[in-house]
């Protein structure tokens, strides 16, 4: 909704007031990508995406354009966005494409940390999928405590656990998980190294959003 | 064609079962958290115990040195109890348990 209302035009300015400005999104993806050596495409224009959005939907596992327009993807050292950065969209306010980014660049960090192990266990085990997720949606509270200085709710976030195919149990470790995550987070940790690269950048360049209230 | 991806999805389950279980389960109770070292792991839905934090990993990427510890805390969504990173300034001992 924030998106759409930041996209509209003369009034949109409006909504993204004291917010992240487009150019510094994209000048945020661009550190992030550099730093990290990846790459981002347009999740809807990629051929593999198509097929995989075809396949995800005939399984009856997930929605062909629920997948393409709400889901980031991330596969080896490639980001397919369902968003062009730094244009809000519905769904995709800009601040929520800066998290999205540190999310997915924490997945970027695990493939380079796992390598085979990452992928093939990911795909094939839901409470290892659940253990990466955890880790990558860490990323999620480090940014809303920079940006907002609270946690959002963990059981929320761990229950989006269910949308990749999580059972249940997966999402109470993950809940878990994350809950005492938050615990350090508020104490000053910086858990993940995505988050790490992120805060560089962000206090450098747009610290007056740090500890905002939310609007 | 469909030869091709059975044997491809038989060697990705193979491989996915291998990374995932070639150990027998440790047998721990599911959310029960615990220190190695300096490393915080809580136990899967699956019985296996993960690594949840690497209290040194973290020291090296904030401010000050964090060490694994037990946690009892009241938060917004209740009660918050197990192992993680913690300052160690704010520990008893400034070491881990």
């Amino acid at each position: 909704m924030k998106g759409r209302l930041q996209a509209l035009p003369l009034v949109g300015a409006i909504f993204r007031w004291r917010e992240v400005t487009p150019d510094e999104v994209r000048a945020f993806w661009h550190h992030m990508s550099e730093r990290f050596d990846t790459t981002t495409v347009n999740k809807e224009e990629a051929t593999e995406m198509q097929l995989v959005a075809r396949a995800l939907d005939l399984l009856g596992i997930l929605d062909r354009d629920r997948f393409l327009t709400h889901f980031t993807t991330t596969i080896g050292k490639r980001i397919y966005a369902p968003f062009e950065v730094g244009s809000p969209q519905g769904g995709w306010d800009l601040w929520s494409q800066v998290v999205i980014c540190v999310h997915e660049h924490q997945h970027v960090v695990q493939h380079d940390r796992d390598v085979l192990a990452y992928e093939v266990s990911y795909l094939t085990s839901r409470a290892s999928r659940a253990r990466y997720e955890a880790e990558a949606y860490r990323s999620n509270l480090e940014m809303h405590f920079w940006r907002y200085g609270s946690m959002p709710s963990t059981r929320r976030l761990a229950e989006l656990l269910l949308d990749y195919g999580c059972r249940r149990e997966d999402v109470e470790v993950v809940a878990q998980s994350l809950a005492l995550s938050a615990v350090s987070v508020r104490r000053g940790a910086v858990m993940n190294e995505a988050t790490r690269a992120a805060f560089d950048w962000l206090d450098k360049n747009v610290a007056r959003l740090r500890g905002q209230s939310p609007a | 064609m469909v030869n091709v991806a059975r044997a491809c999805s038989g060697v990705l389950l193979l491989l996915g079962g291998c990374f995932a279980h070639c150990r027998p389960p440790d047998g721990c109770a599911r959310t029960e958290t615990r220190c190695v070292g300096n490393v915080a792991q809580i136990c899967d839905a699956n019985a296996y115990w993960t690594v949840l934090a690497d209290c040194n990993l973290v020291s090296a990427q904030s401010a000050e040195r964090f060490v694994c510890e037990f946690v009892d805390e009241e938060t917004d969504e209740g009660r918050v109890t197990g192992h993680t990173c913690m300052p160690a300034s704010q520990t008893q001992d400034g070491g881990s348990r």
